[in-house]
Parts: structure tokens; sequence; C-alpha cells
């Protein structure tokens, strides 16, 4: 079809130390590589001849795992986000976010492929895997040159697509803290079209841990409605201490939806995004209520 | 004909159903032929420029380019078969000129080894541009004449047509109604991309060029008038055909011309195929469209007048531009009974992509006008929608006052009336509306379709039959199959009037230099064009089989059977002829 | 530019080539090992219809480097007959008449394939769940699901038999 994807030079480091070493070695002209189905469908144009120079393949560097640990659940950075979906530790109530998110991701064929990493270092405010990991508090661990860091997840998304890696950094993996089983959590994506494979329009994550009606803890994550995914703090200050009446939802929700600062866009005016952030914040809790057995 | 059908009405399979799922059906991006180059157009970046210069030179020396060709050498085909009528239009059809009139309207082609060269080498060409105020607005356009899209003007076609009195038949109204509905521009998005072409000229002066057409006799025509080669030097051959839905009729813009001069300068077999974004952004769209409806109608819901006023958007080029309005009038004044009618449409140039055939033509944009007109007169004159409708169409017997002729058979009403009782019409429409945020609501739309082109143009059908010698038939038709199977529904009637089984009946492939002249496919228009000849020629072949058959059996034709390679006595099965032999068998015969 | 040697799998056959970096599987594929089967309808992973089995998952061989796919086993739509004898699956899009003019049909049965061979007996919305990455803009989806179906039947009745 005359559709020529444009690279100079691929490696596949033969274990984490040799990536770094590769990505150092060519900063701005390497990318890193896992599922690819974020890259590859980025094609130069004719008239600026843009040239992905370097393409590092961290796909078999033993980075697609789903682990329990005693108080985490590990997750590696290049795991297929239809693991993620089928793994039954995210099934249940305190990680069911993760697991709604994962399957409103794409489509089952491109998730066999597409990363959880590859989701979050896309660094889209709309990226689905990052809102659950939002409100799970979710931490990063990058490998560099100096060795490991953690970046907690609220500081890794800098902009639009802007993430807080280094250029000869790679994500490695993905820790979530265990939850109590107070904790419910839930994803909710608003698409246009419910079945394509479009991005969200709006999505949001909400986390409730509650004792009899009284919430202890909340977080709300809103996307697609600001240059990066975020928590609604002003929202959840509506929600911890109070008793979870229909009232209180409501009255977060619209809270979350003022927080929101969307762009009109092809897909939807910044009117419609943010009458939407109530709507979903306000059904997303109610999950979040009903997983967490309120 | 036989006693029962054998292959009219009945389930059958698909002819090329085993190709398709096994991946061996071979489509134009499939096709390699040795020694074969690829090929990429640059596209202009501007909606409206002159091309001043164009300088290949740094281009020429990136090792594996081969040749260019560039607009100010390689003609735009701009008009289409209504051009075919005469040499004097068919010149009319071409244009060459220094002008690109959308962004995206290529400026030059060029042929290389591979894809990265392609690529490589089109970045190295350096193009200087004059830029044009560009239009965008069709209603701007019209009345724009110091910026003229084509030597022409921006009017690309005007029509007025009107019959009766339009004023008596508003004095005539107790209610009118009047409003102004707009169409898009949609595109076909057929799963397989428009397009690609594969095109070989060899050193005898003969060009072969394979490429999903829908009218593979005219893509022909078009091709041997843009490279000013004679009919016989040129063969277009369709592969199987990945949907086209009217985007296909003839030539793509800029594909088939192109890649046929790069062949011919090279001497090599060339193959260009265009991205999907190439696809949505360059090739024809549906001809968005702006009608103003003025509708005049008795207290009891008789149309009395109808005033239809039209700007459409043809684009930076124009091939149906005519056809698409001709069709908007048709379903205006074909399918309601309206004494007075008043239809004037003015066809514009814009700077945008060119807009072509889609499936439905003009009707889409006309039905939408008029049967949202009809819904909301309904509305105003507290009538059912469906009585609005079977009050006022043309009945069975009446004339048709486009076409001239009388409607012989109409079963609009018939049709309604059975779509309402099983839709749940009546019941539907009396319900009360549901409370809350989420409604349910019924409707209903009527339209009429042309299946071909009928007089309006050169839409010939033809066929051949060959019965072999074991009784199984060659079929030989330019039918081009886009995937809604009118191959097999020929073969289906070639079998049904041969009385020859089915599988028995292979279609050829569809390749202008074997296949009798026959437009192709376009406005539904196969089974009933294409089946009457294969019926025709079906019909001829078994009469000269039954005749030969006749003198040895004894028998008459109509007693006469055709089975399994042997023509028998219907009455009497062991009176027969073997087709391969011609002897008379008889039952205790070796 | 440097080319990648790589060793791929496919249809039942290995196969060592020096691949471009930028080569996608689909061009590999198509160009290198004429398997012509698999169709580019859009380029960029929306369509579906270059869809291929890799380690027996269905992926879009669009959005796979070559290089990517060194050391994997392939299956595209050409891997399905044995001999002469059809798949059940493409045996049941030609009886379902599940197809018109074909060209996101070896996407959907590869799609397909793979479902059934990790799902032998998905339910409806399991099937359209799995086939929402294919596209047909001339036969709509009811059809395909009824020889997903009926596939998925006729194979357990192989199974079984």
């Amino acid at each position: 079809m005359g559709v020529y994807f444009q690279v100079e030079e691929y490696h596949r480091p033969q274990d984490l130390a040799q990536a770094v070493d590769i990505l150092s070695r060519f900063g701005n002209r390497a990318k890193v590589i896992a599922g690819g189905t974020d890259i590859l469908p980025l094609r130069p144009g004719v008239k600026k001849l843009d040239t992905i120079h370097h393409l590092v393949d961290i796909s078999k560097l033993g980075l697609n795992f789903v682990k329990k640990e005693n108080d985490h659940i590990c997750i590696g950075a290049a795991t297929d986000i239809n693991t993620i979906s089928a793994s039954p530790l995210f099934l249940s109530g305190p990680y069911g976010a993760l697991s709604d998110a994962a399957g409103a991701h794409s489509t089952a064929t491109i998730r066999n492929r597409a990363t959880v990493g590859g989701n979050l270092c896309n660094a889209s405010s709309c990226a689905d895997l990052a809102l659950p990991l939002l409100v799970m508090d979710a931490m990063l661990v990058a490998a560099g040159p100096k060795g490991a860091r953690h970046i907690p997840i609220e500081s890794f998304f800098k902009g639009a697509n802007f993430s807080a890696l280094n250029k000869e950094e790679v994500l490695l993996e993905i820790l979530i803290h265990s939850c109590s089983e107070k904790t419910g959590t839930s994803f909710l994506k608003l698409r246009r079209h419910q079945t394509a494979i479009d991005m969200a329009v709006v999505n949001v994550a909400t986390s409730l841990s509650c004792k009899k009606n009284r919430c202890e803890a909340a977080g709300i994550a809103l996307g697609a409605v600001a240059p990066i995914p975020f928590r609604a703090k002003k929202a959840e200050s509506v929600l911890v201490g109070a008793n979870l009446s229909k009232e209180v939802i409501r009255k977060a929700s619209a809270m979350a939806a003022e927080e929101a600062k969307p762009i009109d866009d092809v897909r939807a005016t910044a009117a419609y995004r943010k009458k939407m952030v109530a709507v979903l914040v306000r059904r997303s809790l109610e999950n979040s209520m009903r997983r967490c057995g309120q | 004909m036989p006693d029962s059908h054998i292959a009219v009405g009945k389930s059958l399979q698909r002819i090329d159903g085993v190709d398709k799922v096994t991946g061996s059906a071979k489509y134009a991006a499939d096709i390699k032929l040795v020694n074969m180059l690829h090929a990429k157009l640059l596209r202009s970046p501007h909606a409206h420029a002159k091309v001043i210069r164009i300088d290949t030179s740094a281009a020429q020396k990136l090792p594996g380019v081969r040749a260019f060709a560039t607009i100010f050498e390689a003609p735009k085909v701009i008009e289409y078969w209504f051009s075919l009528r005469t040499e004097k239009k068919k010149k009319q059809m071409f244009l060459r000129d220094n002008v690109v009139r959308f962004i995206g309207d290529p400026v030059l082609a060029v042929a290389a080894d591979d894809q990265q060269t392609l690529d490589k080498a089109l970045s190295l060409v350096k193009v200087e541009y004059e830029s044009l105020p560009a239009l965008q607005d069709p209603f701007k356009a019209m009345e724009e004449t110091d910026v003229k899209i084509h030597s022409r003007g921006n009017i690309a076609f005007k029509v007025k047509k009107a019959y009766g009195d339009i004023h008596k038949g508003f004095k005539n109204a107790d209610i009118i109604i009047e409003n102004r509905y707009r169409t898009s521009k949609q595109k076909h998005a057929a799963l397989e991309p428009f397009g690609t072409c594969v095109a070989h000229y060899q050193s005898n002066g003969k060009l072969t060029v394979y490429s999903s057409t829908q009218l593979p006799h005219w893509s022909r025509h078009y091709l041997a008038g843009a490279l000013e080669l004679p009919l016989n030097k040129v063969r277009v051959i369709k592969p199987h055909t990945g949907g086209s839905f009217g985007g296909r009729c003839g030539l793509i813009h800029g594909l088939e011309v192109m890649c046929s001069w790069l062949s011919r300068r090279t001497g090599r077999p060339v193959r260009m195929s265009f991205t999907r974004e190439e696809d949505f952004i360059a090739t024809e769209t549906r001809h968005p469209m702006t009608i103003r409806m003025k509708t005049g109608a008795t207290r009891d819901g008789i149309l009395t007048g109808n005033e239809v006023k039209i700007v459409s958007d043809v684009g930076g080029y124009g091939t149906h531009y005519i056809g698409v309005i001709a069709d908007c009038l048709s379903t205006g004044v074909g399918l309601y009974k309206i004494p007075n009618y008043s239809f004037s449409a003015t066809a514009v140039f814009t700077n945008k992509s060119p807009g072509g055939a889609l499936r439905g033509y003009g009707n889409p944009q006309m039905n939408f006008a008029q049967e949202s007109q009809m819904d909301i007169m309904a509305e105003k004159l507290g009538i059912d929608p469906l009585e609005l409708r079977l009050k006022n169409y043309r009945r069975l017997g009446e004339i048709d006052p486009v076409l001239n002729e009388e409607i012989r058979s109409n079963g609009l009403k018939e049709c309604l009336e059975k779509g309402a009782a099983s839709s749940g019409w009546e019941k539907k429409r009396r319900q009360k509306p549901i409370k809350g945020t989420m409604k349910r609501g019924i409707g209903l739309s009527i339209m009429l379709h042309g299946t071909g082109a009928g007089k309006a143009l050169p839409d010939p059908a033809a066929a051949t039959v060959m019965i072999n010698a074991d009784g199984s038939v060659n079929l030989v038709t330019a039918a081009a199959d886009e995937g809604q199977g009118n191959r097999t529904v020929l073969a289906q009637i070639a079998s049904e009037t041969l009385g020859i089984e089915f599988d028995k009946i292979s279609v050829s492939e569809t390749d202008t230099e074997t296949t009798p002249l026959d437009c192709g496919t376009h406005g539904s228009r196969q089974a009933y064009c294409g089946g009457l000849a294969v019926r025709a020629a079906a019909t001829e072949a078994r009469e000269k089989l039954l005749a030969y058959a006749k003198k040895e059996l004894g028998v008459i034709e109509d007693q006469l059977r055709i089975k399994e390679g042997a023509i028998f006595e219907a009455k009497n099965p062991d009176n027969k002829i073997l087709i391969i032999s011609g002897r008379v068998i008889h039952s205790d015969a070796p | 530019m440097k080319k990648v040697d790589i060793k791929i799998h496919v249809n039942g056959d290995w196969y060592e080539l020096a691949v471009d970096p930028g080569d996608r599987l689909i061009d590999v594929l198509r160009d290198q090992l004429d398997l012509t089967g698999t169709k580019e309808g859009c380029g960029e992973g929306e369509c579906g219809a270059c869809t291929v089995n890799l380690d027996g998952q269905a992926v879009l061989s669009c959005l796979i480097l070559a290089a990517q796919a060194d050391g994997c086993k392939i299956l595209t739509i050409e891997g399905l007959q044995r001999g002469p004898e059809l798949h059940p699956m493409q045996k049941a899009f030609v009886s379902e008449s599940a197809l018109q003019c074909g060209y996101c049909t070896p996407g959907m049965i590869m799609a397909a394939v793979a479902l059934i061979n990790n799902e032998p007996e998905p339910d409806e919305n399991t099937i359209r769940k799995n086939l929402s990455n294919n596209l047909c803009r001339c036969s709509g989806y009811d059809r395909p699901v009824k020889a997903v179906l009926k596939a998925a039947n006729d194979m357990k009745e192989d199974i079984n038999a």
C-alpha cells in the first residue's frame, strides 16, 4: 500500500542493562518498543522525512508478568493488556477498576500486543490504564543508567504525551499496594460509539474505602478532560469522612466536573465532556460502593 | 425450459467463495509482475494553486529512481461516460494544465525500485506553487467571477425543469412549507482502499492495466484516450475487488493514467497503490448538496406543488455531477405525482476533493430532503405520514414525466401496507410518548432508484455463452463483481436458461480483451441488464444445440432436456444423445 | 539502515529472512513470502483486514515489526487448509454466505480461528467482542457471527467424532 515505516536500526537488547545503554547512546533518536501498537501507526510524511532512527525492543526482557507479593502486586511494564484483563487478581473489588480498564482498552486483538507500560509511557490524557492506577496510588519503577528509581504515578504524567521518564530510562514495573477488602474500585469509559476501537471521550476511575456507610478514603481520576490524567482532589475531599448518600455522591460528581478542564475536539465539545464527567463519576462511585460491599 | 427450477430461486454458494476464504483470490495489490516498479504520487498541499515549476533534478540522482510523470504531460480524466457519445465530447474528457484544485490533487508521479526510494525521491522533488484563493463554499463559488477553478468558470452545470405551473400549484395549496436541507461529503470506505493499479506497457505498444473498476470497458476507453492509444492496444483486467459502492466507476483520480504513463516511460510494469489516507482525501466522494424545498398541499393531504432548488458541491473535478442531479430530478418527479413542479439545480466547482458516484448517486440527498419534507408536511396537516405517501405516490398506469413512459409495475402500496402491518406501525404511532430521556420512534421513507442508466447514457449489456463438448459451459461477461455476487447470479441465469446444472457453469475473468462490450456494474444493473443479455445468449446457445439434437432424436425442442452432458427426450430419457459425441445412444447400446 | 536477520515459522515451515528494521510483519508475509491472502486495509490497526495468528493469538500484522516476530509461530489464511480440505471456519464462512467482496474475510477468519482455538465454545457476545477489530463494509456482522458459531459447533463434533 505504500505505507512505509522508516527506521534506521532495530535493537534487541539481551538484558535491561543493554537496553538502557542503547538508549543512553542514542538519546532522542531512540525509542522503546514493546507491543508496538502506538509506535507503528506513527508514519512519516513525505515532505519531512521523520525517521525513527533507533528502536529498542524490550518485549522479551522478562517484563511480561503479574505477580502477587506479600503486600503488593507487581505488574511488568511489558505485560500485554489482555493478560491484565484476564488476571484473576484484578477481578475483585479493590482492583476491579484495572480489570474494567483493561477490558475497555481498544479491542481484544490489539490488547494481545499492547502493553500497560506502553499505555502509560504514551502518556495520553485518556490513557485507560492510567486512571485505575492513579486511584490505586500505584508506584512506577523505572530503570536508567544510574539504576532504578521509583516514581509515584501522580508525578508520572507531565503533559500531553509527555512523561517523567528520561530518554535513557525504561519503565520496568508497576507496583500496586495491597488493598483492604473494604475498598471498591471501578472504571468507566465513554466513547462516541461504544463498540468501536475509539479513544475515550471521557474516562474515569474511582476508588472508595468504606466502613459501614462512611467513606474512609476516596480516589477519583479523570481522563480526556485535561492535558494529563489526574486526580480530582476537591471532589475526593467531599467524600472523605462523609456518609455515602445519594446527595454526597452527586455533590462529589458535580465537583469533579468542575475540576475537569476539557477542550473541544473532533470527538466532543468541552461542554459535553464536563457534563459527562459528572455522569460517569456518579456511576463509577456507585459501582465502587457496591464493590466494597456497601 | 425445464419443469422445475434448477438454479434461480435456489440458495447456491457464490462461485468465488472458496477463493476468498482461502486467500487465493487476487486483488490488485496482490498482483506481482516480474521486474515490477513501485510508484507514488506527490500531492498538492494547496487547495488551489498554479504549479509554476517542477524540479526533479535532485530526485533523479537517487539510485533506484526510474521515471517521473507530471500533470504537464499526463492528462487528468475530468468527464465520464456521458462524453463517450461523440468524438468531440471525448476530447473534452482530458485536461492537461498546470493547476491543482484541492489538497491532495496529484502534481507528479515517480517510479522507483522500492518504497523507501519512492519516499526519499518525493522528498527531494521541488515544486514551485503560486497559491490561488481557494473557494470552499459552493454558494460563494457560484457568484465568484475573479477566481475561476476551471477555465469555463465555477458553474459546472445548471439545469431548470418545469412541469405544470408552480405558481398555480402554490395558489391551490392550503398549506405551504419551506425548508433547507444539507447533506455531507460521504466516503465509500470500502475495505480495499481506492485504489491500486498495476500497469504494464509492453514493447509491442500494448498496455495492460490491472485495476479494480466497475466499468472495465469504459476504463479501457478512458485510458486509450488519455494515452492516445488505439483501443485494441489497451487491455483492462479487473481482479477481485474489495468493494466499490460507486467509487470505482471508471478510473481513480491520478491512479491508472499516471501509472500507465510511468510504465510506458520505463518499459516495465509499475504498481501504484494508494494508502487509506489518500483514499479519504483525494478520491471521489458523494456530492454534498443544499436542497431548498417549498411544498404546497391541500388540507386533505394532496400535494399541489413542489419547488426544488439544489446546489451541488462538485469539488475540484467532477465526473458524475450531471447524472447525480438527473437522479435527483427523476426521484423527485417520478416518485410522487405532483402536478406542478419546479426543479432547478446548479453544480458548482469548489476546491475540495472530487465528487463522484456513491451508492444511490443523487437519490440519498434528494430522498433525505423529500422524505423529511413529507414528514413535516404530515405533521402540519395532522395526517399519518404513511397515509400521506399513499395519497400522493405515482401509481401504475401513470406516465413518469422524466422517462416519458408508462409505469408498468408498481408494488409500492403493497410494500407500504405490508411494512406497516409487520412493524406495528398503527399501534406504535398511536402510543403516547414515553417519559424519560430515552425515546422510541418509528418512521418510514419511500424511494425510487433507477436500475442502470436507461436512455441517459451508453449502457450496453452483452454476454457470450459457450457450451463445451462435455456439456459444461463457459459464460463470458464483463460484469464487474465488486462483492455483490453478480457473476454468481449471471451463472444462475445461464444455468436456468440452458437447463444445465449450476456447477457446470464457469464465469470468465473480467478482462476487456475477451469479453463483449458491457457497461459494467453500476446502478444495480447487472442482475437485470446483464441478466437479460445472459438469458438471450443462453437461449440462443440452447436453441442451436437442441436444433441439432432434434434432427438426431426426432423430437421437438420443447420435449428435450439437457442434463449431465446429454440431451434426452423428457418422456423417454433413454432416447438421448451425448453432446460430446453427437451420437444417439440407446439404453442397451454399449 | 541495518538489515535484521530473523527466523520465523509460517504455516508450518521455518524461514530465515533478512528484513529492514521498518518492515512490518504484513510486508514480509505479502512481499517476501508471497502470502498475499493477508490484506492491508488501513495500515493503522483500525480495520483488521491484516489479522493473522502469532503464537496462537489474533494480532494485527500491520502493527508488528517483522523483527519482533523473530522466533514466533505465524499462521495466515493460507495455512488453514489441509491440502484441498478447507478448515471448518472457511467452510462455515462459505456455507453461511458470510462474505461478499471478501477483503475483510481472511482477517475475520483468522481472528475467529484464534478465538475458537483459545475458547472452543464462545457465545455470541464473546464472538462479537473478539471480532470487533474486523470491519466489514459489505456484509455486516450477523452472518460472520453465525459462521463462527457454526464452525465452533462443527469443530466440537469433529473432536467428539
